[in-house]
């Protein structure tokens, strides 16, 4: 009887309480020096050696001493380093080594100072095999000996504040690969390696940057907190930034549109004009291009391969053929995509070098148009037409038939797929779509067992298409099993030069011939949206990011939810 | 009764145990591999057969079902293959949060389903029957996630009475005491009320039915005949005896406090055990979904446990053997 | 003369179905038979042309099958079968309905008063008498039977997308502008089959192409969607959204703008890709009532199964087979079922299976108990001693007297269980789990619909009243099936 009264009571009251609110509540901010981000997913931990997640690098940059500082010059479409914790540094040799002088007034939280063994001592984690750290392969051209990255022969420490790095070749990208977050050494010397990633460390990272962490709620809230000694570059503006758990879409846009949260991405295209309309306390930005989406197909083929152990190798019955990866893509209507979900905020690929390299893009190509007639015409020469009259084309017995198979939950691709099932039936071609959840999906991608895949990719700051172009179908990410001698060449020659400039020809050849084969079907760049409540201001959303330099956001005049 | 507790609990365990024998199996026989996480990206791929060997995975299935069997008998569950922190911490933090909100839920439940079943049963045939009737069943139909969406467009973008999402404000921390716990009140409100009103409707009819035997009896008839006035012979000698099979859905819903609630916490992104779940089956964390699994196994056998009890103490006529 | 004329037309009259109720004074199911017997008049005038080519398509195929063996497999498309059922089935309710509904009449006037009345036609009696519960059985049916004929019910095609960005999140009751163009907009797949040859395989595989094709178009194949257009000397000059077209005006249909233009009417608005809500609504009936049903059917069977075993044979049987069910219990259902259909979606068939089995795997134990109670209370009952002693064997006793008796909960549970099953195939579209789009389920309507509730709210809205309606009807009926089929309840 009690309880029940209570909660009726409670109920009461609560609903009483918060309707009295709302009129007092719009003349003070209630969130004083605080920015509120909405994040999808909870960061695994705070460790830039073993976080395996996107959101935890972009946290932990504004922790951990950053070596360079580092911006995208949008004009010349490269990325530029200034100094950092590095104060300077030489060439050596040829370019094949490089010297760091680092600053000797920086210090982690508890007053010990970041030397060059602490770097040295990072790099060591980063290179491990027992910590199999994702960001190993930056080590990938220093010196190795016995297959293993040999930290000693790579650095050497000169004194407490300068040090040298060893490289088996000079390549354009070496100073990104200088750009990892040093660990402090004297927390985690001892630890054990093999079980770096749940070091309980983690979960209380020493700070040298703009922010430290005062508190981590897992699945709720990770609050960073100015911390006043940095000098690396300065204390944060603001006192608090507080990152916020929101996985589901309707949920965290509601929490923007209510002033709740201050930003948030990615906004759903279809809902720019509603919030531009709606609320006007609300500002949307875009970052440059810098994710594309594609359908994999199989170039070779995957089934004969993987059964054979990984030897046979022969074309694809249905996409082994160039003619017909070029038809599908005259068949696809991407541009019907493009303006059916993403708006203004998409535009069409040609190849997987992102726009946004101005020197290195190939501004010559034109994307390929949505043409049914031509599509039909090089299916015909390929051999595909229908002799049976089901309205389906078959070769040799064949029909054409396959399962495009994408992520369970992604909007944007169910869209597309669903825009290809409809151009590609017009063609003559059954597409059966199956959603595959995300683990799954990217596991078989990677082991090749899918013919055909809609997927997308957020490409690095640095140009290597090696991975992806190189002819080595073993490498997890050659998706498509995509082998062509001239571009192991050009990659070869483009990895090899001294300037970034020196190798522009070279990608844009690339360009020109991934264009001509279509090992996939390149959809669209997209520009991620981030909105932004106008209370905060400073914001750098960018080609690094939206929470790129968070240090320099500040609080403007407080705005409120929407006043109707 | 102690030793019926004692015989039940023993015979529990076999039961546990075979429960945490299919759940292993059933997780460790589906498609898809922990270590497919650390294959995205610019990543070499031998990190992935490194992850594998050190996450266990190498060695052959019931090698790893005996040293898995080993350490569950000693509560270890095990270290979050995704989250890298031990199973029984990730749990530690979800489920007082899950209990905060179910246990409110379940208490909003019985006290409306009490009402509205008696309601009904009182006013029997009348309108307010029918209305209440109709109304309890359009309320049980309605898929829970959907009312949770609209509840969140219209009371909190809209009306922007209370908030969608979380427990806790930004900086709520930083409150005093009271206003902290208001706080984290108003936060409960929507997803208290989307859990408990549906199963409210289900209670109701189950108490209505069970109110209406109980007012056909003998004694009810008598308290009639001594001209007892109407609300006092329900509410003191019907409901008493009405509410018995009513309070054993209190020990059947014990598993529900922890699992019931995965959709609603999905929606209103609530930091409990469902997301927790939710999370672990995507990533294919198998030593937090078995843990899971157990736990919750656990609580439908104590549940059912606890409800047998109650009803043998609520009902004098029942005896346990 | 006179009164023998209108005996005649009277006579005559009862053949018209539901007349014959009529006459005989039953007014309310005279009418309702007369009104779904006029809906699927009403379907076959509108949709004669699909119809009809349900049925050559069939009649070509099971020919063509009878002659040439395997070879003509391909014609076994969803698309196509999924019009021979609906043809087929509208074919047979036409000849069906009246037939039952005259012979019925018949017997409800020569039967006035019936004494030796069966069990079932008692509680059809009682259940009658409870207007809401009829009411729901109504809905149920009615929603079937659409699910049954969903390719001719459905205005149009659930899946077609032309133009979505001119015809995307129209809201309710809107309609769309179009232009008819002389060529089709992407020239139909050419084929050369049944081309060349003469004599009847030829003629044949022509006219199953001819009538398949008429199945499969999506009825878009000339249209082209434009916000706005006008006529500027021989163009037209269109617009869609913020694209601009030239056509010219020889491209389309006809002379006069009557000719070329239209307009395409939503009754309930349409989704982000401009695919007609009411459509998929449909289409989506048949996924999530079929699924309901099964799911059930599966349940029941496999839970009567095991609870007529355990309970008729008692001893280590019952025993053994109680303790697994305990186990089975003692799985969190919801938990279990999520990481099942998470852990399996991969598997080689449609998900949809999977739910089904995993949903109707999941929800037979309660069943299993509740059979096992009944049957350990009528081994008892005199008349199965009886049987025991006139010797008869252990499946005609379960059989002929212990599983009718123990049925009448059975069906009540069921019919209860059938509204569960599909809220859950709802939560499982939530969380992205349910059945794989583009397929329409009304669990994935919504869920493709949730992330636009604030500016396309029809969307998620109409499936969400689709499966409000749809459980309570079925609880109606349980509730109407229990009060009718337990004599205890008769008051």
């Amino acid at each position: 009887m009690f309880t029940r009264y209570a909660t009726l009571l409670l109920l009461f009251s609560l609903f009483l309480s918060s309707c009295g609110k709302k009129s007092g509540s719009k003349s003070e901010d209630p969130r004083p020096e605080t920015a509120v981000v909405a994040i999808m997913g909870d960061v695994d931990n705070f460790n830039p050696v073993v976080s395996a997640e996107l959101i935890a690098s972009q946290v932990n940059d504004a922790i951990f001493p950053q070596m360079f500082d580092v911006k995208f010059a949008t004009g010349e479409g490269r990325l530029v380093y200034g100094p950092m914790l590095v104060k300077s540094w030489e060439f050596l040799n040829g370019q094949k080594d490089i010297r760091l002088d680092l600053r000797g007034d920086v210090f982690w939280e508890d007053g010990i100072r970041v030397t060059a063994e602490d770097v040295k001592f990072s790099y060591g984690l980063y290179g491990s095999q027992e910590v199999s750290s994702p960001r190993q392969n930056y080590v990938r051209n220093m010196i190795w000996t016995d297959g293993k990255f040999d930290v000693d022969r790579s650095i050497e420490i000169i004194n407490d504040s300068t040090l040298i790095f060893h490289f088996d070749h000079t390549y354009p990208t070496q100073l990104f690969h200088l750009n990892l977050p040093p660990v402090p050494k004297h927390v985690f010397q001892n630890a054990d390696l093999r079980t770096l990633d749940s070091n309980p460390a983690n979960a209380r990272p020493l700070s040298a940057g703009p922010f430290r962490l005062e508190k981590w709620i897992r699945q709720q809230e990770i609050v960073l907190a100015r911390n006043p000694k940095c000098n690396l570059p300065y204390p944060a503006k603001l006192k608090r930034v507080i990152l916020r758990v929101i996985s589901e879409p309707v949920t965290r846009l509601t929490e923007l549109k209510k002033g709740t949260i201050d930003m948030m991405w990615p906004i759903n295209p279809e809902d720019v004009q509603d919030i531009q309309l709606n609320y006007p306390s609300i500002r949307i930005e875009t970052m440059p291009p810098r994710v594309y989406e594609y359908v994999g197909w199989a170039n070779i083929d995957f089934k004969a391969w993987n059964e054979s152990g990984r030897k046979v190798i022969k074309p694809h019955p249905l996409f082994g053929n160039k003619r017909v990866r070029q038809a599908l893509t005259y068949g696809i209507n991407r541009q019907q995509i493009i303006d059916g979900f993403l708006g203004g905020y998409g535009q069409l690929a040609t190849s997987d070098i992102s726009p946004i390299f101005r020197w290195a893009y190939n501004f010559g190509l034109k994307p390929y148009s949505y043409d049914p007639e031509k599509a039909r015409n090089l299916l015909a020469m390929a051999g595909w037409t229908d002799t049976d009259g089901d309205g389906i084309l078959d070769h040799n017995g064949r029909k054409f038939e396959f399962t495009l198979r994408y992520n369970a939950g992604n909007a944007r691709r169910a869209y597309a797929a669903n825009i290809i099932q409809d151009n590609l039936k017009k063609l003559g071609i059954i597409v059966n779509i199956e959603t595959v959840e995300g683990v799954v999906f990217y596991e078989k991608i990677a082991r090749k067992e899918y013919d055909a895949f809609l997927a997308g990719f957020s490409v690095g700051l640095a140009i290597d298409p090696s991975d992806r172009w190189g002819s080595d179908i073993q490498n997890p990410l050659n998706q498509a099993g995509f082998r062509n001698t001239r571009v192991d060449e050009l990659i070869r020659y483009g990895q090899n030069v001294k300037s970034y400039l020196e190798a522009a020809p070279f990608w844009k050849e690339l360009q020109a011939i991934l264009h001509e084969e279509q090992p996939f079907t390149f959809l669209y760049w997209i520009k991620e949206i981030v909105g932004i409540n106008n209370r905060l201001q400073n914001t750098e959303v960018g080609i690094l990011g939206a929470m790129n330099e968070m240090w320099n956001w500040t609080i403007g005049s407080p705005q409120g939810s929407v006043v109707y | 009764m102690l030793l019926y507790i004692l015989k039940r609990v023993i015979a529990a365990i076999p039961l546990i145990f075979g429960l945490l024998t299919v759940t292993f199996f059933i997780i460790r026989m589906a498609p898809g591999d922990p270590a497919s996480l650390y294959l995205q990206g610019n990543v070499d791929p031998g990190i992935a057969d490194r992850v594998r060997r050190n996450l266990g995975l190498d060695d052959p299935l019931p090698l790893q079902y005996v040293k898995w069997l080993k350490a569950t008998a000693t509560g270890e569950f095990g270290v979050s293959f995704s989250k890298h922190r031990p199973v029984v911490d990730i749990l530690a933090d979800a489920i007082p949060n899950t209990l905060i909100l179910t246990t409110l839920a379940l208490f909003l439940n019985i006290a409306l389903g009490v009402l509205i079943g008696t309601l009904s049963a009182v006013t029997r045939g009348s309108w307010v029957d029918n209305i209440t009737t109709v109304l309890a069943l359009f309320v049980y139909s309605i898929p829970e996630f959907w009312l949770a969406l609209m509840l969140i467009l219209g009371v909190s973008l809209h009306l922007d009475l209370l908030p969608a999402a979380q427990m806790h404000s930004p900086n709520a921390d930083q409150l005093p005491m009271f206003a902290y716990i208001f706080d984290l009140a108003k936060h409960l409100v929507l997803p208290v009320f989307v859990l408990g009103f549906a199963s409210a409707a289900a209670t109701g009819r189950y108490m209505r039915g069970s109110l209406l035997d109980v007012i056909k009896q003998d004694y009810i008839r008598t308290a009639r005949a001594k001209g007892l006035p109407e609300w006092k012979v329900v509410g003191k000698h019907a409901m008493r005896n009405a509410m018995i099979p009513v309070i054993t859905i209190v020990g059947l819903s014990l598993p529900f406090l922890l699992g019931g609630a995965v959709v609603v916490e999905a929606v209103f992104d609530w930091p409990g055990m469902g997301n927790v779940l939710l999370e672990a089956i995507f990533s294919r964390d198998y030593p937090v979904v078995i843990a899971l699994t157990a736990i919750s196994g656990l609580m439908v056998v104590l549940g059912n446990l606890l409800a047998d009890v109650l009803y043998a103490i609520v009902d004098p006529r029942i005896r346990l053997e | 003369m006179l009164k023998l004329l209108t005996a005649n037309i009277s006579r005559g009259i009862t053949l018209v179905p539901g007349f014959g109720h009529l006459r005989n004074g039953k007014v309310r199911s005279g009418m309702a038979i007369f009104m779904l017997y006029v809906g699927l008049l009403l379907t076959v005038f509108f949709r004669f042309n699909s119809f009809v080519s349900g049925l050559e398509s069939f009649l070509y195929s099971i020919v063509l099958l009878a002659i040439r063996g395997e070879e003509p497999m391909h014609v076994f498309r969803a698309a196509v079968v999924e019009h021979w059922i609906a043809s087929l089935a509208l074919l047979a309710l036409l000849i069906v309905i009246p037939i039952w509904a005259y012979s019925k009449s018949r017997q409800q006037r020569t039967t006035t008063d019936d004494h030796a009345v069966s069990q079932v036609v008692l509680a059809w009696q009682e259940f009658k008498t409870q207007r809401v519960a009829v009411f729901g059985l109504l809905t149920i049916l009615i929603m079937y039977g659409i699910a049954l004929l969903c390719p001719l019910v459905a205005p149009y095609d659930p899946n077609a997308l032309q133009d979505p960005q001119v015809t995307k999140f129209q809201p309710p009751f809107s309609s769309v502008r179009y232009l008819v163009l002389k060529e089709p907009r992407v020239a139909a797949v050419i084929s050369s089959a049944g081309e060349s040859g003469k004599g009847f395989v030829h003629t044949l595989i022509r006219n199953l192409k001819e009538a398949n094709a008429t199945l499969v178009q999506s009825g878009l194949e000339h249209l082209l969607f434009i916000t706005e257009y006008h006529v500027e000397a021989d163009y037209v000059v269109a617009t869609q959204g913020k694209n601009a077209l030239r056509i010219p005006i020889h491209e389309l249909q006809g002379e006069k703008p009557e000719d070329w233009e239209g307009r395409r009417f939503f009754l309930l608005g349409t989704d982000r890709y401009g695919r007609d809500i009411f459509s998929r609504l449909i289409y989506g009936s048949r996924i999530s009532l079929a699924l309901g049903l099964i799911a059930v059917l599966l349940a029941v069977t496999v839970g009567t199964l095991v609870g007529l075993i355990s309970g008729y044979f008692g001893g280590y049987v019952d025993k053994s087979l109680m303790r697994f069910v305990d186990v089975l219990l003692a799985f969190p259902n919801l938990f279990f079922i999520l990481i099942i259909i998470a852990l399996f979606q991969q598997l080689p068939f449609p998900r949809v299976f999977l739910i089904v089995a995993v949903l109707g795997l999941t929800s037979w134990m309660g069943i299993s108990r509740l059979v096992r109670g009944q049957v350990l209370s009528l081994k008892e009952e005199e008349f199965v001693l009886a049987a025991h002693a006139l010797g008869f064997k252990h499946k005609r006793i379960i059989l002929r007297h212990i599983l009718p008796n123990a049925l009448t909960p059975i069906i009540v549970n069921a019919t209860l269980r059938i509204g569960g099953i599909i809220l859950v195939e709802a939560a499982l579209s939530f969380l992205n789990l349910g059945v794989e789009p583009p397929t329409a389920s009304w669990g994935n309507i919504i869920y493709e619909g949730k992330d636009y509730l604030s500016t396309a709210w029809w969307i998620s809205t109409f499936p969400g009243f689709a499966i409000v309606l749809t459980v309570i009807s079925f609880n109606l009926v349980g509730d109407g099936l229990r009060d009718a089929l337990d004599p205890r309840i008769r008051m």
